[in-house]
Parts: C-alpha cells; structure tokens; sequence
C-alpha cells in the first residue's frame, strides 16, 4: 500500500457527468483568464448509450493546482465521486459506500461522507 | 366510569425529502398524550430518531426557521407550525420537511 | 475590442437560402439586456413585428445563451424564444450542456431565419457550420435524433436540440428537446417543426473569457457555499438536492395545492411517494453542466415489471404531477408519460391539462365516445391517458384536437367546456396553485409568456424572518409573503420578475437564486461584474431586469394584448378548493393587477407601459415604434384566448 496521496474516482457511478472537475481545472490552468474544458487535465466521457459518465484523470501525480487542502476538481465535484487520498482509504471509503447504497437509495447520489445530516436505512417493508 | 389517564390522540405524520432520510420511513401514526403540542411531538421523535430535534429546533436558534412542519386539519386551510406550543388535535396530519 | 463573458458573436442562418453569416454582437444590447432571455427578446422586438404571423416566413427562433454561460454559474441553461402561435412571447428555458457548448464553440446567439423546403438540421463544431439532409431525422423521436447525429459526426460530446413528432406534428405548444431530456420553450417546438429544422448539434472547444479571475472565483466560493449541506440555511437545499422537485408531491398536497381531477379537488390520496421513486427508479446522478447540487438531476430506469426498459433522466419530477390532476396512482404510467413526451417533444401541460379537461368534459357528459374515438374517458384511467397522449403526439382522431391546445380544444367543443380548460393566453396552465398563494396567481396572472413559474421563482417564499436586517427590500415580507391576502404583490411580483429576469439572463438556473433566499442580489452583481469586466452598480443591475420584463411587455402589447389577457383560468377565480376550505380569488386578482400596473408605470386601463416609464428605461426605440403604429391611442382591448 502506498500513502501516495492521489485523486481517484470512488465509483464512475457517483459521476453525474456535470464537468465542474473539467471546468474549474481548466481555469486553474489557465490561470483564471477564463474556462475551457477541452484543455483540462480530467475529461469526462460519456458512453455512447449514454449511461454511464466515466472521468478519465490524466494527472495521476500529485496535483499541481491546489489552492487550501483539495485540488479544485475534487473541491467542486458535487457527488464526492473524486477523492484525494491515499490507496488505503480508497479502498475503505468504496466498501463504505458500497454498505450505504445498499441501505438508503440517497448513497447513490451522493457518498456518505459528504452527507452531515443523521441517516437510517430505508425500511422498504413500509413503502 | 370515567377514567383520571389522559386519552391518548393520534396523529398522522409525514416525512419528505431529507427528513424521510433521517427516519428511514415515510409516513407513521403517534400517539400522543392530551394535551398535546408540537413540542410533546418532537419529543417523541427524539426518542425513536436521535438527532430529530436539533434539525427543527437548533439548540440556542429559532424554532423551525429554515425547517417547516405544516399542519392539515379537519379541512381547514393547512398551516405551519411556528410555536412549539402549538397545540395539536387528533387526526391532524403533520408534514414535516 | 475585446469581450469577456460574452462570445461577441450572433450566428444567422437561413434556412431558405442556406445562408450562414455571423455578425459581431451589438456592444449597446449586451449591456442593456445582458443575454439569453434578455438578448433574445431585444433581437426578436427589432426583427419579428406584428405583421409577421408565427407561421409566416419572417418568424424566427432565437437560441441564446449568456454572458455567464460556459462558467460553472450558467448551468447550461439555454432560452428560445419565438412568437408563439398564440402570438405571446414562447420562451422556455432549459438546461444540460447544450448552451455552454455554444459558448466554447465561440457564440452567444444563433438566429434561425426563414423556413426550409425539406428538412435540414444544423451542426455547429466552433467555426465549422453547416447545414445538413435530415431526411432520415425527420419522424425518428428526439433520442434517436441524437444518436444518429452522435454517430454522423463521430463526436461523442455532443449536444443536440431538436424537434419530435409533437412538433414535426405543429401541435400548439410543442418544446425543443436537448440532450439528457431537458426541454424548453413551449411553441418553440411548433415553429421549429414549422420550419423543418430538425436538430441543432453543438460542440466547442475555444474558452469563455473571464475579466477577473480571483475576483469571480472569490464570488463562485460565496456562491457555492450557500448549497454545501453543511451550512445552508434554506429548508430546500438539502431536499431538492436529491430529491428535486419530487418532494413537492405531497408538500403541494397537504397544502391543497395539487390540481387532481383537472383542479376540482385539492387533495389526492395516496399521493404518489418520492421516496419510493428514488429506491425503484432512481439509479444515479446526472446534473446540468456544473450544477453545484449533487443530484437535482437523476437518471432514472423502470427495471421490471410495466414499462421495464424505460429510462433517462430528470430533474422535474414534478411531472408526477401528473398523476393527481388525470387521477391515477401509478409511477410506472406517470414515467412512460414523461418518457413518451421527451421522446416527442411534447408539451407535458399541454397533454395533462387537456386530457384532464377531456376526462372532466366526458364525465360531465359535454363529449362522448362518439367524440373520443371510442374510448371510456374518465379520471383514474391510466391506461386512458396514455393513449390519448399517443394520440396528440400522432394527431389521431380525438387527440387531433387535443393537440390544439386546451383552449383551442374547448372552443371547438364549446357547450360551456371553456369553463374548465386551464390555461393563460391560449397556453395549458403548469401545476402552479393560484387560490392559497396570490403571488402566484399574479405571477401567473401577468405572464408576457404564458403559464412559467421560473419568471416569479419561487412558489413558496422564505420565512420572513430568516431575511438579514440589512437587506433594504422593495416590499415588507411580512405582507406580501403572506398568501391568502392581496396586500403589497404589487410591488413583490414586480420584484420577483425583475430578478428573475436577470438570474434568467445571465443566464443561471432560477432553483439558484435560493442560494442568497432570492432576495440577496449583490452576489450576482459580483459575478455578473467579475466575469464581464462590467462595473455598474446594483440599481443598474436590477435595472437591466426591468429593462427586460418591460421589452416583454411591449412585445406582447404590440401584438395586441391588453389587460383583459393577463388573467387565470375562471375555476381559480369563481370556485374554492373545498378540501382545504380555500376560497376563490374573486375580486382580488384584479385588486393586485392594479396594484401591480401602477408600481410598474403601466396604464391601469390597458397594460401598456407609459412612455416615461420606458424612457426611463431607455427604451426609446420602443417609444418611437409604438408612436408610429398609434399603440397609445388604439382602442384594442385585448381578448385573446
Ligand atoms: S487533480 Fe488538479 S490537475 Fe488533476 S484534474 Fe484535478 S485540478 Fe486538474
Ligand atoms: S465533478 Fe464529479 S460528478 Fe461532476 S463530472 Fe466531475 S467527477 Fe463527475
Ligand atoms: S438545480 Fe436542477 S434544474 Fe437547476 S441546474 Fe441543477 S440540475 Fe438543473
């Protein structure tokens, strides 16, 4: 296990496919003289059935544009699909997520840690 | 004949949005003492979803500010809940978002 | 000279000669009416007058984006616009991608002229543009449109709008349809079929300029942190940021808001559940371009069962309300509904609101099977009403009638159905409640666009008194937000309109402006300042709204509406919601139209702006117009349905 801090996708998905990651990364890039997605260091690809959003990262090192804590991509990824941390906490916080989505419908929108409000699982006896 | 305990009421409650989140449920009926108000309620609540309370009533804050609870009854035009002393009858729906 | 925010291009094509220019965008415009809503209506005043009809050659449809469109505030919120068969402004707004695509293809407008002799659809690839066959587009439905522009081009992001059978078809109130099943634009559709333009396919890769950097990423942090869950102070955020407009089933319910049965009743049980939607149906996120909420957008599947395989995706599911005003329970049927009207581009008020008329009119006995080709019409019958959406889709038998519009529908029937046809301006209502929310009813009421609740955003205004103290407010809170009264909507729904308008403009997505509780616009202005390099101040900010809403008017004023057309369906004004015990308006409407009139500098009797207000406004043009075709001395009184 490395503790290589890292971004990574939790799950593509958590991906709601909105490119605030691709967008801000490109205006970081650019030194803020405005957005343009196509330069960006992360590309959001739609599948050509168009269900599934898969990010493809193309800064697999430690990113270059951190302002305070998260690079801006992960900052302004509205789901917590992008993640910056090591392989290790990867791993527990996907098995985390995995247990919640099961439980309530909302994890498969939003991961559980992002998530500051009390939550039970969803009794679907009573539906 | 009559007796002293107090008849219990029931009231219909609804949760939408975030706070079915929070009960894992959408809809209960709950007996509740008379007389009751909307603060007897909430200790209810409290008791079955910890946490329930400070989300309608922020410790130190305003009473369902930037919550509401609205209240339906016997056909009349539904209102919110603004006061946690706001008496309830039976059979009132409350709808708490 | 050189634009920030703005692309400075308009984009022109003709479809009747095939001509594509592009033309540097008016500096004098841009600034007066910022862009998308605001832009489009500026362009359409000075190139669509009353002596075109909305069929004529000269019509025209506008799609604009904004200023702010292509940063992460635009959310990809496109406006169209065109003169509506019922000659009102048909405006809608959508969202997805489809507009920040424009804008990194380097424009901020694309005017679509004149009709074509066959179909034709558009593809724009930043300076490539073209114009295409679409002979093998036209009749397919909106999804397969897409996919068959996906595959042509070989680009796989990107973004169409285009026009289904509902508008090939020239029912009334038609939409665009862009990707991702964001629609827009009632009659919008119409016209678009009307001139055989069958998609318009965008995709950029150039950069929206930004003035400020630190200063506008400064102002989107401020922005931003009024939706993180963790400190938002509005009751809708957390909701709707999972739940969207889904949670409002049973919140319209429990306040008799609903409209079941064609709106005779004001309470429906069971209502539909969103929670239950969210664990069968919802399978995961999928957001507008930079939607900072996690999942307002859901894509959504029927896995088994009725409709198995029925999938896309939504943000609205205030469609179900559907369910209460044709009376059936079922999500399957409502979701097949929805999924039938993208796929048609089909106006989903138009289809509710009319069959539900249908279903009252057959119960009452006003129509029977003989009218209905044969078919039990009658709330409840999910079955009923979907087929009877296939209809209006196809313009078969009775749904060639319904595909008319309610109004149209209820003349031609006559026998006293006008009654319960619920529409504003010829145009079906949309699931807003007017009889226990008078803002509403105004807001509804005073439409240059039909029924469209984003230009008076939102429904439910904010407890008072979560307002900050320093906030200097053109209406007292605590009267006009108080719903069953008449007092002070004047100067309210003149307030909503004017800023909405703007956030429309911008544009933003008007769920948005709960960021600063809709009455905060200070923040706005700073983005609006920062990414334009502008630097006018907050007055001339809310001025440029007004500036807008006011344009809209002597739109609609130059084609002859007046007074007596800014009003809401008769079962609003003359019957109670009896489950609640809420009685009708009554007098009151037009009560808060006088009220609303005056603090506008409009003419009581008439609607019509006085020529000082529009001075003010620096509308000259508009007063010269309406001097030389005699507006102020006409005699019209309006009337039209
Ligand atoms: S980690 Fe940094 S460089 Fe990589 S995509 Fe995110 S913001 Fe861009
Ligand atoms: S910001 Fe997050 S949810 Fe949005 S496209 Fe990027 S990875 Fe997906
Ligand atoms: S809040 Fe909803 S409607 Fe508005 S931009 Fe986001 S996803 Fe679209």
């Amino acid at each position: 296990m490395s503790a290589l801090i890292k971004i990574a996708v939790v799950s593509a998905d958590l991906c709601s496919g909105c490119r605030s990651c691709e967008t801000w990364c490109s205006f970081v890039l650019a030194k803020g003289r405005g957005f343009r997605p196509e330069e960006s260091r992360i590309h959001i690809e739609t599948d050509p059935q168009g269900v599934l959003n898969i990010p493809h990262i193309n800064c697999l090192e430690e990113c270059q544009l951190k302002h305070e804590g998260d690079p801006i991509c992960v900052e302004m990824c509205p789901t917590g699909c992008l993640i910056y941390t090591d392989d290790e906490d990867l791993e527990s916080k996907r098995a985390l997520w995995e247990q919640a989505r099961q439980d309530q419908p909302l994890f498969r929108l939003i991961v559980p840690w992002k998530y500051p409000y009390p939550w039970r699982p969803l009794k679907r006896d009573e539906l | 004949m009559n007796s002293p305990q107090p008849a219990p009421i029931h009231v219909f409650v609804k949760y939408v949005g975030r706070i079915a989140v929070m009960t894992g449920r959408v809809r209960e009926s709950i007996a509740l003492d008379e007389p009751a108000n909307a603060d007897h309620l909430l200790d209810v609540m409290e008791q079955r979803y910890p946490g329930f309370r400070p989300v309608f009533d922020p410790p130190g804050g305003v009473f369902n500010l930037t919550t509401a609870i609205i209240c339906r009854r016997g056909g009349q035009p539904s209102f919110s809940i603004v006061d946690p002393q706001e008496p309830l009858k039976d059979g009132d729906v409350l709808t708490f978002w | 000279m050189s634009w920030h925010g703005w692309a400075g291009r308009v984009l022109r094509v003709d479809l009747a000669t095939g001509r594509i220019s592009t033309e540097e965008l008016s500096m004098q415009k841009a600034r007066d009416f910022i862009g998308c809503r605001g832009l489009n209506v500026a362009y359409l005043y000075d190139e669509v007058g009353p002596e075109v009809g909305p069929f004529d050659q000269g019509n025209k449809l506008i799609f604009g984006a904004g200023p702010l469109e292509g940063t992460p505030i635009g959310m990809g919120r496109v406006s169209v616009l065109t003169k509506h068969p019922n000659r009102f402004l048909g405006e809608g707004g959508a969202g997805g991608h489809w507009s920040a695509e424009l804008k990194f293809a380097g424009y901020d407008l694309v005017i679509v002229e004149n009709k074509a002799e066959r179909p034709v659809w558009l593809l724009i690839v930043d300076d490539k543009v073209e114009l295409r066959d679409a002979s093998h587009l036209w009749g397919r439905d909106t999804k397969e449109k897409h996919a068959i522009v996906r595959e042509e081009t070989g680009i796989a992001g990107i973004h169409v709008a285009s026009v289904g059978m509902a508008g090939e078809n020239l029912a009334a109130n038609a939409k665009v349809q862009f990707t991702l099943d964001h629609s827009g634009g009632k009659g919008c559709g119409t016209i678009m079929g009307d001139k055989k333009l069958a998609a318009v396919a965008v995709k950029g890769s150039g950069m929206v300029s930004v003035a400020h950097g630190d200063r506008f990423l400064a102002a989107y942090r401020n922005f931003h942190k009024t939706f993180d869950l963790n400190t938002t102070r509005d009751a809708f955020v957390p909701s709707w940021s999972f739940n969207s407009a889904n949670m409002l089933l049973e919140l319209f319910n429990e306040n008799g808001w609903v409209h079941a049965h064609n709106a005779q009743m004001g309470l429906f049980e069971p209502m539909l559940n969103d929670v239950e939607y969210m664990d069968k149906y919802v399978v995961r996120p999928e957001s507008s371009f930079c939607c900072p909420l996690p999942a307002c957008g859901r894509r959504y599947e029927i896995k088994e069962g009725l409709f198995a395989g029925t999938t896309g995706d939504e943000r609205e599911v205030g469609f179900a309300q559907a369910a209460p005003i044709v009376g059936i329970h079922s999500y399957p049927h409502v979701i097949k509904f929805r999924d039938m009207c993208n796929r048609a581009g089909l106006d989903e008020d138009q289809a509710m609101y009319s069959i539900a008329w249908a279903m009252e009119c057959y119960e009452r006995g006003v129509i029977n099977r003989s009218d209905t080709d044969g078919m039990e019409l009658r709330f409840g019958d999910a079955d009923a009403f979907l087929t009877m959406t296939d209809k209006i889709i196809r313009r078969e038998g009775f749904g060639d009638i319904l595909a008319l519009g309610v109004a149209e529908a209820a003349k031609r029937i006559g026998k006293g159905s006008e009654r319960f046809a619920l529409s504003i301006k010829g145009k079906e209502l949309e699931r807003m409640p007017q009889r226990n929310g008078y803002q509403m009813a105004l807001g509804l009421a005073v439409s240059e666009g039909g029924p469209d609740h984003t230009r008076w955003y939102p429904p439910y205004p904010p407890n008072p008194k979560t307002i900050p103290a320093d906030m200097d407010l053109p209406f007292d809170p605590f009267k006009a937000f108080k719903t069953r009264s008449p007092d002070d909507k004047g100067r309210l729904v003149r307030w909503l309109y004017d800023s909405r308008a703007i956030v429309e403009s911008l544009p933003s997505c008007v769920y948005m402006i709960r960021a600063m509780l809709g009455i905060d616009f200070r923040p706005w202005l700073e983005l609006f300042n920062s990414c334009t390099g502008e630097n006018g101040d907050l007055d001339d900010f809310i001025q440029k709204g007004t500036r807008i809403v006011n344009l809209e008017r002597a739109y609609i004023v130059r084609e002859g509406f007046r007074r007596a057309d800014d009003t809401i369906p008769r079962r609003m004004l003359e019957e109670p919601v009896k489950e609640h015990n809420i009685p009708p308006i009554g007098d009151n409407l037009e009560i808060m139209k006088d009220d609303y009139y005056q603090v506008r500098g409009w003419d009581k009797e008439t609607a019509i702006p006085k020529e000082e207000t529009l001075l003010g406004l620096g509308l000259g043009n508009v007063v010269e117009d309406f001097k030389r075709r005699g507006i102020w001395e006409s005699t019209e009184e309006g009337g039209h349905e």
